[in-house]
């Protein structure tokens, strides 16, 4: 169990995608690119998956720690908000029920094309 | 004292967890959607703020390293996907579809419904992150040139409307597959819906991580193309 090298490539490949979105020819979000970045390094084996284990299933197991200061700020946000706040949150609230429905419908829809095609 | 110690990292961290550790009992004890480790939390530390008379923006300060640690536990989610690899490879083209439609559908629902309920284009343009998860939706605002702060506030009405509300759609469209279920609340309501998504089992539970990966690239493309 090595810690540092665990946190030596995170800190790198969050680099790296820094860099990566600097230089990309259309602006992205370095975490993004990041992100892609650890997949398919983990994918092409170049990065071992036993290599970032602990550090890796630290930070998903207490992920939701991190979301709390946002949580609070956006009191904050929703303060200063003033009377946009209830069509932000309704607004919000619709698209997501539009969207979960039309993508389960979608997928819904998928699956049973490819499963007509495995009979 | 109180002002000293306030701004100190220790104390925001030590508060933090303590009162995260606290919610996540009252949350497993209740074991209720509409209670939630997070928010339950974040009500706390304001009830503690305004109890103790410290300036929000201290405590903020005092949270920085908390908030630093977003960026590497949004990479983290690529070794979770990794995990789930071979599921992953069996549902490669309804995850792949799912996160289109649902990043699409996401952004023509946010611009129209803004429109419709009279926010300004730049507000609807900030909520267009909403249903990506918040490392990823802070970047994707600052990149569309919208208000952070709206994002972060979409992201979380979003996620908590998706705890809540997404179990009633379930029933009603008795959506019992969980490949459509844990798919659409990854797609819809990112990590906070992927909480939810791992009540119903594993598989929603790692489908929904899937979802929320494929989800941020393609809202990330979808919004810097047609926006």
């Amino acid at each position: 169990m090595k810690i540092l090298p665990q946190i030596l490539i995170y800190s790198l490949i969050a680099l790296a995608g820094i860099a990566i979105s600097f230089y990309a020819p259309i602006a992205l979000p370095s975490s993004i690119l990041s992100m892609v970045l650890l997949f398919l390094l983990l994918l092409l084996k170049v990065v071992k998956k036993e290599r970032i284990k602990e550090v890796s299933t630290f930070l998903i197991q207490v992920m939701a720690l991190f979301f709390v200061t946002p949580v609070v700020s956006m009191v904050k946000a929703a303060a200063e908000a003033g009377d946009q706040l209830i069509p932000i949150v309704i607004v919000s609230i619709l698209a997501m029920l539009i969207t979960f429905s039309v993508s389960a419908l979608a997928i819904q829809i998928t699956l049973r094309i490819m499963r007509s095609r495995q009979v | 004292m109180i002002e000293y110690v306030s701004m100190n990292p220790f104390f925001g961290i030590s508060v933090t967890v303590l009162l995260f550790l606290l919610a996540r009992t009252i949350a497993r004890k209740l074991s209720s959607p509409l209670v939630n480790e997070v928010i339950l939390t974040a009500i706390m530390i304001l009830l503690m703020t305004w109890l103790l008379d410290i300036r929000l923006d201290d405590y903020m300060e005092s949270t920085a390293a908390l908030q630093f640690m977003i960026v590497p536990a949004t990479i983290a989610l690529s070794y979770s996907i990794y995990l789930n690899l071979p599921i992953l490879k069996k549902y490669v083209i309804p995850i792949i579809v799912g996160t289109v439609v649902g990043a699409m559908t996401n952004l023509v629902s946010v611009m129209v419904l803004g429109k419709l309920f009279g926010l300004s284009e730049y507000t609807s343009i900030s909520l267009v992150p909403k249903s990506v998860t918040t490392a990823l939706a802070i970047e994707l605002g600052r990149l569309l040139q919208g208000d952070v702060s709206i994002a972060i506030l979409g992201v979380y009405i979003t996620g908590f409307a998706g705890v809540l509300l997404n179990p009633l759609l379930v029933r009603l469209f008795r959506i019992e597959d969980p490949v459509v279920r844990g798919l659409s609340f990854g797609i819809s309501a990112h990590v906070i819906g992927t909480t939810k998504a791992f009540d119903y089992s594993e598989i929603d539970g790692a489908l929904s991580s899937v979802a929320i990966f494929f989800m941020g690239i393609t809202t990330t493309i979808a919004a810097v193309v047609f926006l």
